[in-house]
């Protein structure tokens, strides 16, 4: 499998928090989650991506390339958007795609403006006075109108209101299906996630627990209902999480085909239960566990 | 960098307009055809006003500030050198334009060369001064950032366009050294001396402004 990016040993140092070595890759032509909770090292790894903060050791390649060395050419084939917009913000979002289309090699005047009008924002508006809603699609329109590679959203949806979030995801599932587009999106918002992922990399504590296909990731966990009788002790100590309640005990797999058969049984008695899981779900017994 | 000398460049395009509504109530026309030779008291008057430029650096500065210019160009493929190098060639150019301006006027006016090559020089000189400063202060800049230092450019600036008094009143007064001496002691080599100097050290400090803003940005 072809990788656009590749993070060998990364590492960021600060007083309270240290990004701890991480190595990991993102396949071409997929969209990769990036989940964590807050303060866990997501923001911190894609500005390192994106050059924007300095590494204290390890080293990130981006279509092949060291992102240091050839920063101006990597960010060429980047779209971004972070957490917080900035633009010149006296001026209008007509005069922003021009400013900027001096420096993409492959802008697309048509595409942007487009992306504007789909958006619903004002051409000739001061940006000062658009919305938080407006300025993340603004910012959207300027990170797709230059044809990248690389799509990397850090946290774009939040702070957004519920109908601003789905209809920002939605367009970015269509645009990812559309233009076959490695996407990397940050957010703890896992709904977000889960609806356009095709990978999920779990980060918690600086350090990167997990990096699996959704599907795969959400075929192997799952959340076992079962009484105590109902369930071998060995089969049990395998599980995550496990709690008791009034009408027996739930815990989680991350292996459910590993114990299948020890569960077909209770399955067919009707003493085990087996629910699918969210990614939600899999960050908090990951938290937990950690 | 073109595109970016055309965005930074508003209040340098500006600043000429300043210039006049600060320039024209010292015009003392009774001065200028006083007994010193015409081009001579008028560079006196100038030189000065070539600080106004750093008034239009930190008018730019403050606007980058508040519109967070440095962060948003930060995410485009901009390599730091670009930006900085167009914010000191808008510097350079203002700076060459006014002196420039300043020499062609009294060639036009001036009969006499040994009165316009020193007042020439004396503008010239005060052209590197000011690079120099503007320099210098993007280093602060650059370093601290404008919302802690730009009040200290503001500082300087104001000390530079008023220095010209203290420095007539408590240094050459005395030493009875009147400005017009001054101007044809610099008719020798030692502007072209000090002009060579001057931008061999704007463009040392404006490679170490690459430096430094590419230290700030990561």
């Amino acid at each position: 499998m072809e990788h656009i990016l590749e993070i060998n040993k990364l590492r960021k140092e600060y007083p309270e928090f240290v990004l701890d070595d991480i190595t990991w890759d993102v396949p071409k032509g997929y969209v990769m989650g990036l989940i964590g909770p807050n303060g866990a090292g997501k923001t911190t790894s894609i500005k390192l991506i994106m050059n924007l903060i300095e590494s204290d050791g390890g080293q990130v390649k981006v279509f092949g390339l060291d992102n240091i060395q050839n920063e101006k050419q990597i960010k060429n084939k980047i779209g971004y958007v972070g957490e917080e917009q900035y633009f010149y913000d006296h001026n209008s979002a007509v005069w922003t795609g021009k400013f900027v289309s001096h420096f993409y090699d492959k802008w697309d005047e048509k595409k942007y403006l487009s992306l504007l009008e789909q958006f619903e924002i004002p051409l000739k508006k001061r940006i000062r006075k658009f919305s938080k809603g407006m300025k993340v699609k603004l910012s959207l329109a300027i990170a797709l109108s230059h044809n990248p590679e690389l799509i990397m959203l850090d946290e774009p949806t939040s702070g957004l209101d519920p109908i601003i979030r789905r209809e920002v995801i939605d367009f970015l599932k269509t645009f990812t299906e559309e233009n076959d587009r490695t996407v990397i999106l940050s957010s703890h918002i896992t709904d977000d996630i889960s609806r356009i992922a095709d990978y999920i990399t779990y980060m918690i504590n600086g350090q990167i627990v997990m990096t699996e296909s959704k599907d795969e990731l959400l075929s192997n966990w799952k959340k076992i209902h079962f009484t105590l009788e109902s369930l071998d002790k060995s089969v049990i100590d395998k599980l995550e999480d496990v709690e008791s309640h009034m009408f027996g005990s739930s815990g989680l797999t991350k292996n459910y085909p590993s114990i299948k058969d020890a569960l077909s049984s209770g399955l067919a008695s009707g003493d085990i239960k087996v629910e699918s899981v969210g990614l939600d779900d899999i960050l908090i017994a990951l938290v937990k566990g950690d | 960098m073109l595109r970016l000398m055309k965005k930074f460049s508003f209040w340098y395009i500006l600043y000429p307009g300043l210039l006049l509504v600060f320039a024209l109530p010292m015009f003392n026309y009774d001065r200028l055809v006083g007994p010193d030779p015409f081009s001579l008291s008028f560079a006196t008057y100038l030189a000065p006003m070539i600080w106004l430029v750093l008034a239009a650096m930190w008018a730019h500065e403050q606007m980058e500030s508040k519109a967070n210019g440095y962060t948003f160009l930060r995410i485009l493929p901009i390599e730091p050198a670009q930006i900085v190098k167009a914010k000191f060639a808008l510097v350079f150019i203002a700076v060459t334009i006014y002196v420039g301006g300043c020499c062609a006027a009294f060639a036009m006016v001036s009969t006499n060369p040994e009165y316009l090559i020193p007042s020439c020089a004396y503008l010239i000189v005060y052209g590197d001064l000011c690079l120099l400063a503007a320099a210098f202060l993007y280093l602060g800049i650059l370093r601290y950032g404008f919302s802690r230092f730009g009040k200290y450019v503001l500082i300087v600036w104001v000390c530079l366009l008023i220095s010209p008094i203290p420095i007539r009143i408590f240094i050459l007064k005395p030493m009875g050294i009147s400005y017009n001496e001054i101007m044809q002691f610099m008719r020798g080599p030692y502007w072209i001396i000090g002009t060579i100097i001057c931008l061999g050290g704007y463009y040392f400090l404006m490679k170490l402004a690459v430096k430094r803003l590419k230290a700030r940005y990561t």
